[in-house]
């Protein structure tokens, strides 16, 4: 077997046991598969507090596989790669749920070499602060006719007297003609969707706190009566991400896109959840 | 647009980095900054005396402080002085250097010291970009700076094969140049047969957006001392001289999503603008330099297009040609760009710092292996705003 910085992979397995954090598998039930490359395969067992670890050649009924050469998984464990730098560049692929795989961070204690013990010169404190604040924004009277609008089902725009845009959700001024917008025009509700942002990574709604379910696609749609750029920017109905095509206007090249209607909210308060999303218009 | 020549030359003399990484808990914010001063004040052969005033900036609120300046004071050295915050968003690093370079043009102060930072471990990035978005509408949308919007336009426009693999040379020309600096956060050694891998395993953030494509998030500071002509002759046997810069703003881009093209884009509203008034009439024989703001790798691609005023496929051929290496005909980022490094607040400021290392000859190991008199350094942020500078070895133009 190959060393790595001096280290062994079979080292690093072997004293998962005496490493073994309980407070840190909390919650964790789950058996994790290691695919080291030509230095062998692992297989870890985690659940209610306890764990086993295996050298195996059989990988199958693992929630989670993450496959690396000795070189990335020795240096992840002493702390010589960064292991979201080795997702990066494909050093580490996890086959099933990232997240999960993650969790094995706080699962044990660093490995240190023997010999390599070291008394920290000083202890380095980090606090740990959350900040939850409430907040109320201010409409006004412009967008507050238009989020009126939304409670009542209708989508409003709103024209510039000079180049005749549309703008929705509104503002107050046309900022390349610099003059005061001045006439209300109902828009949509359907139309035809152009572009969509397929997300797959879960960024946080810093309206709730919450971790968006991901995928979701965030989507510019043309809503009837509008030209051009002058899209509408909403969410796509979660189930139909795979089942739109998106629109696109380059130079001759004119490719039509899904028709989507919005799914109003039951109950609605003026605000952009009033509609839920948008969906396929069959 | 109104615009006027300074009222006097400006000099860059004292160029101060942190070395950047994902996690400095070894350093609380105020020692971080000062490793950079310290640097830019060694580098310049100045103290802390000498400086007549201090421009700070990051990130508004990505570390949930309000004022850093304040808290930072002992760190920049801005004690008993006059002192300005400035905070731009992913702009504000490069608004630091026209802020900089203004007070120092005017005649208010002779030597002015800009500081950008960020400590992006210490808040949530994407968290900060979103909260950025109109709270009444967009917020709810936002993936913070992520968006497949540039990768859906070239694919778009030169077909899957070819864009992916434009795209993916790129960042593997960024990511050898950032194995050449010391400074650079992520350097991967990546290898040209590792295209096709990447092009398929690398996981995806959004579309065709993956992670190997995007920037990192990274902490770090850097500082740059500026100087009127006659003290910056006096303080540096080699000053790098700020010629001109433009900072171009459009509205907010509610209606991003649109797939609806030609553009007109800050970038090359910007280039022309600057270009034009200091008489580039050929941007790519003129310049030896550009270090971009390039977010990530399929901006870098779209945007070499808009920054040098190109048409049809040439920044695509530049990629393909490697033409952008830091031996080819107009190295771009030899420092490895932001998609290596990206201390937000200070990641615009470095770009401005490394063109001007570049001109000056001491870069180390990822210096161009030609002479460098030209330097272009952009700066990228906001809702797809614009700041452009152009750096002179020679005060001949």
């Amino acid at each position: 077997m190959a060393e790595y910085y001096g280290v062994d992979v079979d080292d690093i397995f072997n004293t998962m046991p005496a490493r073994f954090r309980p407070e840190g598998a909390e919650g964790v039930e789950a058996i994790f598969g290691y695919d080291i490359g030509a230095d062998g395969k692992w297989k870890l067992s985690v659940g209610a507090g306890q764990m086993s670890v295996e050298q195996t050649d059989d990988l199958s009924g693992c929630d989670v596989v993450a496959r690396m050469d000795g070189q990335t998984f020795v240096g992840i464990n002493i702390g010589k790669v960064d292991a979201m730098a080795a997702l990066g560049a494909a050093k580490l692929k996890v086959e099933g749920d990232f997240n999960l795989f993650a969790a094995t961070g706080k699962l044990f204690t660093k490995y240190v070499p023997p010999g390599q013990e070291v008394e920290p010169e000083q202890e380095l404190i980090t606090l740990k602060r959350t900040i939850s604040v409430n907040q109320r924004f201010a409409t006004g009277p412009v967008m507050g006719t238009f989020l009126q609008g939304l409670k009542e089902k209708k989508i409003l725009a709103i024209q510039c007297p000079e180049c005749k845009r549309l703008q929705s959700p509104p503002r107050e001024v046309c900022a390349p003609c610099r003059v005061r917008n001045d006439k209300w025009v109902e828009i949509g509700p359907a139309g035809e969707m152009r572009m969509m942002e397929y997300c797959y990574y879960a960024s946080p709604d810093p309206l709730t706190g919450e971790t968006r379910e991901t995928p979701y696609g965030a989507i510019g749609v043309l809503l009837d009566g509008c030209k051009e750029d002058e899209v509408f920017w909403h969410l796509l109905r979660p189930d139909q991400l795979d089942d739109v095509q998106m629109g696109l206007v380059m130079g001759d090249t004119v490719v039509r896109g899904t028709r989507l209607r919005p799914v109003w909210s039951e109950k609605r308060t003026g605000s952009i959840s009033d509609i839920q999303y948008f969906e396929i218009d069959s | 647009m109104g615009y006027r020549q300074k009222n006097r030359h400006v000099g860059i003399v004292g160029i101060g980095e942190t070395k950047f990484s994902s996690h400095r808990e070894d350093v609380n914010q105020p020692e971080m900054v000062h490793e950079a001063v310290r640097q830019a004040l060694d580098d310049a052969g100045l103290t802390i005396n000498d400086i007549d005033c201090v421009v700070h900036g990051n990130m508004e609120l990505f570390e949930m402080v309000h004022q850093p300046d304040m808290w930072h004071t002992l760190g920049t050295g801005a004690y008993g002085k006059s002192s300005f915050r400035l905070t731009t968003g992913g702009t504000t690093g490069g608004t630091l250097v026209s802020g900089a370079d203004n007070l120092v043009a005017s005649g208010m102060y002779d030597v002015v010291l800009a500081i950008g930072f960020e400590k992006l471990q210490e808040g949530h990035t994407t968290g900060g970009i979103t909260n950025m978005a109109d709270p009444l509408w967009a917020r709810k949308l936002q993936s913070g700076a992520l968006t497949a919007q540039a990768a859906v336009k070239v694919i778009a426009e030169f077909g899957e094969e070819r864009a992916r693999r434009a795209a993916m040379a790129y960042r593997i020309i960024m990511d050898k140049h950032a194995c050449k600096n010391p400074n650079a956060h992520r350097a991967f050694h990546l290898e040209w047969d590792q295209m096709e891998d990447l092009m398929e395993n690398s996981p995806p953030l959004i579309g065709d957006l993956r992670l190997i494509h995007m920037c990192s998030q990274s902490d770090g500071a850097c500082a740059i001392i500026f100087a009127s002509e006659k003290k910056a002759k006096e303080i540096s046997s080699k000053p790098v001289w700020v010629r001109d810069h433009i900072t171009v703003h459009r509205e907010e881009t509610l209606n991003l999503h649109n797939n609806y093209y030609p553009i007109d884009t800050t970038h090359r509203f910007a280039a022309e603008q600057l270009f034009g008034r200091n008489g580039i009439d050929n941007p790519l024989e003129y310049f030896d330099v550009f270090e971009m703001y390039d977010p990530s790798a399929w901006w870098g691609v779209d945007w070499l297009r808009e920054f040098f005023l190109l048409e049809g496929d040439e920044h695509i051929r530049m990629v393909e040609n490697r033409d952008i290496m830091i031996d080819g005909k107009m190295p771009i980022n030899p420092s490895g760009g932001v998609i290596s490094t990206n201390p937000i607040g200070a990641t615009a400021i470095i770009r401005v710092a490394e063109a001007a290392k570049q001109i000056r000859g001491d870069a180390g190991e990822h210096q161009i292996p030609r002479n460098v008199e030209h330097g272009l350094a952009s700066s990228f942020g906001g809702t797809m705003w614009t700041v452009l500078h152009i750096l002179e070895k020679e005060l001949n133009w």
